[in-house]
């Protein structure tokens, strides 16, 4: 513990208001998804709540989705610029990616929180909403303007001394592929600003005014501050490059880097985004306020998991993002894919930076970078009206030095949200909910193995449009320290005679030096006749250290269990397993782990692009269903 | 009749026997390895003969540990699991999610799944979301099944479709095939568990009960086997995470509801106790070594939640007894985090190697050393053992004190606050977060630590009177042997209000009643003494999470719909802050709860003091109250009696525990011996 830490409470306060700031958004968290009508909330928990003090230093989170949070603070701030002095039951609303917003679809409420008549600070919550209007289902258009992705609200008063602005709400009503949303999600979001004040009261009652709204919020971020900045001082000093890529921009088909270079420098990390690609035609150029949120999850949760996230964490860390760079979006260059397409990739890049920084017991693989956020419009039969459905299929996290990683688990970006259940699918939506399964193989291979992806299907019951943001289709996600990259991603249609037609990404059937057949894997309004079927096969997690030196009786076991075939074992871990009895022979894998480790071609291999070993039948489940 | 009550606790078992005039009370360590063992012993050192016995009542903790640990005796069942094709890892995958509040750790780890990838099944079927059968299941594909199970010898099979809850015929005649193959395992269709909606729920619940099935049969039948070598010859009873009782047929047949039984064996003694002094609205609060359990009562029932999970996004959709656990008691360690914050658990130095003055290994500061150090707890444990003082202070003061700069006493008492804090809290979770107003229960406090932290949690909740109840062991085996029988039966039966077709909400009902009827008569209860009432899980059309409504209406028509439209529209504001009387509103599930008539409870009795408390007061000594060490009576439990009151600053001494009556406090006892704290 360092000495200059000085706190201005005793411990025992201290402590009760460090669990006040952390009750008080779980508070919000529970009934913003318990009140809400719309699946993406209450199904998929995509959205985040947060409190801040009457200067706007965010103070406690809780988070569906880690990247709204650097995000929100930016969006808070905008507000209360726009409306300095917010008198009680005010509201304001916004979602204009350039002042504060990320993409359009995020919608964020921001109010203030009173004491007996005295501003005590603000409290935000951030949601996704199913659709926000313009040129796609669900405003994901893949268009070149930002004007095809919805209505954009630069900071306006939504509620005025408890009374709604019902023009604003009609207005956005008229906007929308689904109205019937509009009143109910922000019914949920107000409610939950109005607990977290409901809270606050709660806890000045205990402890008094001073103490919670001055002496308490300044503590908190304090005490984040000089834990982090321990951190930091404890990786020695030196500049780190880290680089990841976009496959395309979703229009020229050009790939995208993300380029960092992330300093230590004593307790301070100055991260510069110089040499990153210029702003994109297509729809994945960032926001400000998206990259320094991408920039912050990655950090924390690789240096101080766990740590109450505020902003004393903001000022450990200087981001600079060059003007005309596509990590710094500017009018009317369009955002949609910022947040679950281009943010995973800075944080790849952050980590992968980091890698070269920490000691070896610290590095990873990378998760499978990328939230697959599909989005599509069914006609209903029962209702002959269009329905929304999205969800956001999970893949592998990377392996670190003590153990595998994690199976089918969503990206740090949207951690705490949650994959549709299958029941829920088919009584909210025209579909039938085919598969939710592991796939082998798909985990990057390491003395520690990647977690594996999934293999997810459906079909809609009448045509459907599809919109949906991909990546890691030529190459899967890296691994660290001799680990293998994971499998890469397939986006198929199953076609009503059973075959398999690419939409996204990579040809199925062409090896994986051919990207002839390649498509982008940023589109919208992908045609899916009645009859077909949506498969998306998901990466996994990078791997960790040298495969060759992975336990032989830890992969016996995963191909007992089946997350690693035979033929798996063989190519990927140099383990020979008979195929009848398990047996693993053990002098053939004496011999060709020998053979294997001396080979270029293996090493090659490994950090190169991988696919499945077992064929797509076996994986897909086919079977036909009627409508 | 002869009933015995049995309280199996980590430490020791307590016996509570009573033939209507007597009563007899036993304690006994717990014998962890042979738990029969120790209930016998402790049933006979209270001088009750086995033979004698005509209905023994216990709760247990095995299903709960055995689910923990995966582990009974050195072994675990082979059970096998069949899902839907496509869906044999969605028990793996769960959520997909590892965190619950947003908070990132690039080194986390999930759940380990309940069953293995290896051992899950999957067959082509398909029931649509409407209830139509697309896809039959296929003989040929069973038989298949049936080959390679045999080869696997299983010890239990559990069947999970996707939408059975609309329409089981295909988890009917899957299990009807395999039955045929595997005649003496148990086979668990999800349907048979609960027909709810939500696949991740039944999928976890019908392999907890197919896990467990083998593993409490065999536990139950060793329970029987050796009080019948006692000449047992009266019922056995168990008692469920939901607070009922139930036999032992009935347990071997639902084993998930062992699940949670120890807790709820004390929420049930704390209404049983509080309910006798009139109190209709109690807040439980059993504190132990390692953990503080709270539930709410209210209207002289515990509330019960669905919301149960085994592990992260693992609900066990069975109802149990609400009760709020955190890891914080006796135990709890005192430490720094790296931001000089001080922190207190949720780690506990357990029973081993316990506290620093135990003894007993243990070098990390805990809350009980804290309450040595500030003279709460005497330092010889009333003569029974000498306390390591010197070792206390000397750890205190380089661990904690130094680093904060502060004097060991100050930090004593500050870890102190800060555990009463997060105990406080655990209550408003349940209270306040649900639109309850605390102070209008009353604390009801048990086990170990609860006296010595009543005063300071009750300050915290803000309530200004709590009651301790003497015996905590002995009240919960009191209470199992008024427990009723209880039992359940439910589904799902989406109906939005305004087009609810009433008769088969009305025949759906009087099925399912009619099943809670039959479950309790076979049990022994007479008709004439089973009450039920229905539940309704109700939400607004659009919405995904449901709000229970209890109600005890026969059979529905218009007018009776509409009152349960406005009983959840007045719920949803309580629970949620806010509500729209224009949103239409749906039910969801149905469930009819049925359990035996409630017994009269009659507590012990003591004479009025005929002498002065004085009498009783054993010593003085200086204690630690904020901030500076008072001259302190310190009083002798044992020769205290009914209407004796003691004003704080002052210590009660009891045989297991203490009671710390701060300042401002008043600690008086009512006919039963049990201490009523008042804040004056």
């Amino acid at each position: 513990m360092e000495d200059n830490v000085k706190l201005s409470l005793d411990p025992v306060t201290f402590e009760v208001i460090r669990g006040g700031f952390r009750y008080i958004p779980r508070r919000m968290f529970e009934s913003f998804q318990k009140m809400s009508f719309t699946t993406i909330i209450y199904e998929i928990a995509d959205f985040s709540v947060s409190i801040y003090d009457k200067d706007v230093n965010l103070i406690g989170q809780n988070a569906g989705c880690p990247i709204h949070l650097g995000a929100m603070s930016f969006g808070t701030r905008a507000c209360v610029e726009q409306f300095p002095d917010m008198e009680e039951g005010d509201a304001v609303v916004l979602n204009d990616p350039y002042a504060g917003g990320t993409h359009t679809p995020d919608i964020t409420v921001v109010t203030p929180m009173f004491y007996e008549g005295k501003h005590c600070g603000y409290a935000c919550a951030r949601g996704h909403w199913i659709d926000v209007g313009g040129g796609g289902t669900g405003s994901q258009a893949w268009g070149t303007h930002i004007a095809s992705e919805g209505f954009r609200i630069f900071p306006t008063k939504l509620m005025k001394k408890g009374k709604i602005n019902e023009f604003l709400v009609r207005l956005m009503q008229n906007q929308v592929r689904m109205p019937d949303r509009v009143e109910g999600d922000f019914m949920a979001q107000i409610g939950c600003c109005r607990i977290a004040e409901r809270e606050m009261k709660d806890l000045i009652n205990r402890l008094g005014f001073d103490i919670v709204v001055n002496k308490g919020t300044k503590d908190i971020v304090k005490y984040s501050e000089s834990i982090f900045r321990e951190k930091i001082r404890n990786i020695p000093d030196g500049i780190y490059e880290g680089v990841d890529f976009t496959e395309s921009d979703g229009i020229t088909g050009k790939t995208l880097e993300v380029r960092l270079n992330l300093e230590i420098k004593g307790d301070q990390i100055n991260i510069n985004f110089d040499g990153s690609s210029p702003l994109a035609e297509g729809a994945i150029n960032s926001p400000l306020a998206n990259t320094h949120g991408a920039v912050l999850y990655s950090l924390c949760g690789m240096l101080a998991p766990g740590l109450p996230i505020n902003e004393g964490l903001y000022r450990a860390i200087n981001i600079e993002v060059p003007e005309g760079s596509f990590l710094n979006a500017r009018w009317p260059y369009p955002t949609i894919g910022s947040t679950t397409h281009t943010a995973t990739k800075i944080a790849t890049a952050v980590w992968m930076a980091l890698n070269k920084a920490v000691p070896p017991e610290k590095a990873i693989g990378s998760t499978y970078g990328e939230c697959n956020w599909y989005i599509a419009s069914i006609n209903d039969p029962k209702t002959g009206a269009p329905d929304l459905i999205s969800d956001l299929p999970s893949g592998g996290w990377g392996a670190c030095s003590t153990h595998d990683g994690m199976n089918a688990c969503n990206d740090p970006h949207i951690v705490s949200a949650l994959l549709m259940s299958a029941e829920v699918a088919e009584q909210s939506h025209p579909v039938h909910w085919l598969q939710y399964d592991m796939r082998p193989d798909s985990g990057g291979p390491g003395k520690y193995r990647g977690g594996v992806g999934m293999i997810f299907k459906f079909k809609p019951k009448d045509d459907m449009l599809l919109s949906m943001e991909t990546s890691r289709t030529k190459i899967g996600a890296p691994g660290t320290l001799g680990g293998g990259h994971a499998s890469v991603q397939y986006v198929l249609k199953e076609m009503p005679d059973g075959t398999y037609q690419t939409v996204m990404g990579r040809d199925l059937n062409s090896p994986m030096d051919d990207l002839s057949g390649w498509q982008m894997s940023l589109r919208s309004d992908i045609k899916f006749e009645k009859g077909t079927s949506f498969v998306l096969l998901t990466g996994g997690g990078g791997g960790y250290g040298d495969p060759l030196e992975r336990n032989v009786d830890m992969v016996k076991n995963d191909v007992k269990q089946g997350y690693v075939s035979i033929d798996g074992a063989k190519t990927d871990y140099g383990v020979v397993i008979d195929k009848r009895s398990l047996v693993v022979d053990i002098k053939k894998t004496k011999e060709l782990r020998e053979e294997l480790s001396g080979s270029e071609t293996y090493r090659h291999y490994l950090q190169g692009p991988r696919t499945d070993f077992m064929p797509l039948e076996s994986l897909i489940k086919n079977r036909p269903i009627m409508n | 009749m002869l009933k015995v009550g049995v309280d199996v606790g980590g430490t020791f078992t307590d016996t509570y026997a009573t033939d209507g005039e007597n009563v007899w009370v036993g304690k006994s360590l717990t014998t962890p390895d042979n738990l029969s063992e120790g209930v016998i012993t402790a049933i006979e050192k209270s001088g009750v003969q086995i033979k004698d016995i005509d209905l023994l009542i216990h709760g247990s903790t095995i299903a709960t540990n055995a689910l923990i640990t995966k582990n009974y005796y050195g072994w675990w069942p082979n059970t096998l699991f069949i899902t839907s094709e496509g869906f044999s890892d969605a028990i793996e995958i769960r959520r997909g999610r590892n965190q619950l509040y947003g908070e990132i750790n690039m080194y986390g780890q999930t759940p380990e799944p309940l069953i293995q990838r290896n051992n899950r099944f999957s067959l082509r079927e398909k029931v649509d979301s409407a209830g139509n059968v697309i896809e039959e299941v296929n003989k040929n594909e069973i038989e298949n099944l049936v080959e390679e199970f045999k080869k696997r010898k299983p010890d239990s099979i559990a069947i999970v479709f996707i939408n059975s809850y609309l329409n089981p015929e295909n988890e009917l005649a899957t299990k009807k095939e395999l039955q045929k193959a595997f005649p003496d395992i148990p086979i668990v269709t999800s349907v048979e568990v609960a027909p709810k909606f939500r696949e991740l729920g039944r999928m976890i619940t019908v392999s907890v009960r197919a896990l467990l099935s083998p593993i409490i049969t065999d536990y139950m039948n060793k329970i029987e086997n050796s009080f019948k070598d006692k000449a047992f010859k009266g019922d056995l009873l168990v008692i469920k995470g939901d607070g009922g009782t139930c036999n032992i047929e009935y347990i071997k047949k639902c084993p998930e509801m062992l699940i949670g039984s120890g807790p709820a064996a004390g929420v049930v003694a704390g209404e049983l106790v509080g309910g006798e002094l009139g109190f209709k609205n109690i807040l439980t609060q059993d504190t132990g070594g390692t953990s503080y359990d709270v539930c709410v009562i209210e209207d002289s029932s515990h509330l019960r939640t669905m919301e149960y999970e085994v592990g992260l996004d693992m609900p066990l959709i069975v109802p149990m007894t609400d009760v709020r656990s955190i890891g914080t008691g006796g135990g709890s360690i005192i430490w720094l985090d790296e931001g000089g914050g001080l922190r207190v658990g949720p780690q506990s130095a357990g029973a081993k190697p316990g506290p620093i003055c135990y003894g007993m290994g243990g070098t990390q500061p805990t809350v009980t050393d804290a309450n040595l150090l500030l003279g709460r707890i005497d330092r010889t444990l009333g003569g029974k053992m000498q306390l390591d003082y010197d070792k206390v202070n000397e750890i205190f003061k380089e661990k904690l004190a130094k680093p904060l700069n502060h004097d060991v006493f100050e930090v004593a008492e500050g870890a102190i606050n800060i555990a009463c804090v997060d105990m406080a809290r655990a209550n408003s979770l349940i209270t306040t977060s649900r639109g309850r107003d605390p102070r209008s229960y009353l604390p009801v406090l048990f086990g170990g630590a609860g006296g010595m932290h009543a005063c300071k949690i009750s300050d915290e909740i803000g309530v200004k009177k709590a009651l301790i109840v003497p015996n905590s062991g002995v009240a919960s085996a009191m209470g199992a042997t008024m427990m009723p029988f209880s039992t359940y039966s439910e589904k799902t039966l989406y109906s939005e209000l305004d087009q609810t077709d009433l008769e088969l909400l009305n025949s759906e009902l009087a099925a399912l009643k009619q099943q809670v009827i039959k479950d309790l008569v076979v049990q022994g209860v007479r008709e004439s003494n089973i009450e039920t009432h229905n539940e309704f899980h109700m939400r607004y059309v659009g919405q995904n999470y449901e709000i229970m409504i209890k109600d005890s209406n026969e059979c529905y028509d218009q007018s009776e719909l509409q009152e349960l439209k406005h009983k959840f529209n007045e719920a949803h504001l309580k629970e949620r802050g806010i509500n729209e009387i224009k949103f239409p509103v749906a039910i969801v599930d149905i469930r009819v709860m049925g359990a035996s008539k409630q017994e009269e409870v009659s507590l012990m009795k003591y004479p009025r003091a005929d002498f002065p408390v004085e009498i009783a007061l054993k010593d003085r000594r200086a204690v630690y109250f904020n901030g500076e060490f008072i001259d302190t009576p310190v009083y002798d439990f044992e020769q205290m009696t009914y209407t004796h009151e003691v004003f704080g600053p002052a210590i009660i001494e009891m045989s297991n525990s203490c009671l710390v009556v701060n300042e401002k406090w008043s600690a008086r006892l009512d006919e039963h011996k049990n201490t009523i704290l008042e804040r004056r």
